[in-house]
């Protein structure tokens, strides 16, 4: 742990106590803790892990994600797909995801983005300079894709995690897998989620998440399971930089409105 | 107390002669009779002179000897008297009779007497008094016979057009001041039984059609199939130019499509930016 993530045990262990500190009697002191909608054990274990993944210079994982589509407004579809990450905080990303019969790989380098499908052999390559929070937002807006589990590769974790959350609650521990595990969850105006948390200290992975979107009609579902989590993974620049077969074909991006805001505006404004 | 027979056999004339219909002259002369029998029973003259205040006899004027015949002399013809009822000297086999103890009638020294409460007389002037007249009974005049049992509603030709009973509103109705009750958001809303989803009205027709193509036709598929394409490679990259439209490849919404570059003339540019 460092200085950071004590701050911010420090400030939330304040914040919840702080309606207990201003009552005079013990009595108050239980109420106020009754009344507080966040639990300050669960908001401790979830930050924690959240400034556990923040902190980590490499580490590979292999994920498991199903995700609900109401078609029709009333029937649920569930849709699966699977793959690995690995990520050099800075300077390499790389994931593969296997969706239906499509296969992808996404490779960046820190100085280039490339998508690659193996099986209908083309591949798309890019310039681009950047943090990954700024990749991955620029990848969605100018391809329409969204990055594998791009929400827990974040550096900003810890502030997504708890911006918004109304409520949260400790439910205790269970076992995923054989591996002892935090069960927590949280409530937030447009979604709820639940996340268990290895009870390991030294090692407090986040094994599954379910996040359920309460805005939309059906309340559709997504259901993550991390796996395989390393911490010491092959991360050399090969590994985050793509070079292609000399049969496969070269596609572009799409064209932006402004073709002269491209690479050069986002650089502007997320560039790091 | 007991009258006697000539007089009762008096008083019973006189009565009957007094409630005649129209019959036996009450009245002094047959002309003030007349008068007064007149329509409306008013007259703007008077008959007599005002003679004033009489204090006597003496002054009353000499009648004028009528010219008509007098009238007939009607004598009652007194009834036979009737046989004297002796009681019977048989004993009665009837419970006797105790006088009734009904209450007095007569006013009680030291009590306030109110006056009696009676029905004051119809008074034929008024229309609500008057008789009700009897309809003569033949064809035309007769009431209208009912054409519906008594305990069915008219029927509606009946009724006039837009005639609604009491307190009646349209189906749905509710008063100006319903308002509909609060629903949390997100309002999302169900696909109409008929239209479907609320993306489209079928009102628009093809009218938008060219609108919405044209502004949505950025990718496609495959390039027209029916036409020759020829394949260009720059920089690595493939485009096909397809009846002088050019089209490339490209990665969108994590698949591969076609992307329409330019039309027919156009200058391409930017298309090596991202």
């Amino acid at each position: 742990m460092n200085t950071k993530l004590h701050r911010i045990l420090l400030g939330l262990t304040l914040l919840c106590l702080s309606g207990a500190a201003a009552a005079s009697d013990k009595a108050a002191d239980t109420a106020a803790a009754e009344t507080n909608p966040i639990d300050p054990q669960a908001a401790e274990i979830v930050l924690r892990s959240a400034y556990f993944l923040a902190d980590l210079p490499v580490f590979s994982f292999s994920w498991f994600l199903s995700s609900d589509e109401v078609v029709d407004d009333r029937e649920k579809i569930t849709f699966v797909e699977s793959g690995s990450t690995t990520v050099k905080r800075g300077t390499g990303f790389y994931s593969s995801r296997e969706r239906g019969n499509t296969y992808r790989d996404y490779y960046f380098n820190g100085k280039e983005f490339s998508v690659v499908s193996p099986n209908e052999n083309f591949y798309a390559s890019a310039p681009f300079t950047g943090t990954y929070d700024d990749l991955m937002q620029r990848v969605q807006a100018g391809t329409g894709t969204t990055l594998p589990i791009w929400t827990i590769l974040s550096a900003d974790l810890p502030a997504k995690l708890v911006a918004g959350v109304e409520a949260a609650a400790y439910l205790g521990t269970t076992h995923i897998a054989g591996q002892e595990v935090h069960h927590i969850a949280f409530t937030s105006p447009d979604e709820d989620w639940q996340i268990w948390i290895s009870t390991d200290d030294d090692a407090p992975f986040p094994l599954m998440l379910i996040g359920t979107r309460t805005d939309l009609k059906g309340w559709p579902q997504q259901r993550v399971t991390l796996m395989d989590w390393n911490l010491a993974p092959n991360a050399d620049a090969e590994r985050f930089k793509f070079t292609p077969d000399k049969g496969s074909i070269r596609v572009t991006f799409p064209m932006p409105a402004n073709a002269d805001t491209g690479n050069a505006a986002a650089s502007k404004e997320g560039g790091r | 107390m007991k009258l006697p027979n000539n007089l009762f056999t008096a008083s019973v004339c006189a009565l009957m002669l007094s409630v005649a219909p129209g019959g036996l002259l009450l009245y002094p002369s047959s002309a003030e009779a007349n008068s007064l029998t007149r329509e409306g029973g008013f007259r703007a003259m008077p008959t007599r002179a005002p003679s004033g205040a009489r204090s006597r006899d003496i002054d009353r004027r000499p009648s004028t000897p009528s010219a008509r015949p007098s009238r007939p002399q009607i004598t009652p013809s007194r009834p036979a008297p009737r046989p004297t009822m002796q009681p019977s000297q048989r004993p009665s086999t009837r419970p006797m009779m105790q006088p009734s103890q009904r209450p007095s009638t007569r006013p009680v020294p030291g009590q306030i007497q109110r006056p009696v409460q009676r029905p004051t007389p119809a008074r034929p002037d008024r229309p609500y008094n008057r008789p009700t007249p009897v309809s003569p009974n033949r064809p035309g005049l007769r009431p209208p016979v009912r054409p519906y049992p008594p305990n069915v509603r008219p029927p509606l030709h009946s009724r006039p057009p837009g005639w609604r009973p009491p307190h009646w509103r349209p189906p749905l109705w509710r008063p100006p001041s319903w308002r509909p009750p609060y629903y949390r958001p997100p309002y999302s809303r169900p696909p109409h039984w008929h239209w479907g989803s609320y993306y489209w009205n079928p009102r628009w027709q093809w009218y938008f059609t060219a609108v919405v193509g044209a502004a949505t036709l950025v990718f496609v598929d495959k390039p027209p199939a029916d036409e020759k394409c020829v394949e260009i490679e720059a920089d690595g990259e493939t485009a096909y130019v397809c009846d002088g439209v050019l089209y490339r490849d490209t990665y969108y919404n994590d698949e591969l499509v076609y992307e329409i570059v330019s039309e027919p003339g156009e200058v391409i540019d930017g298309a090596d930016k991202w």
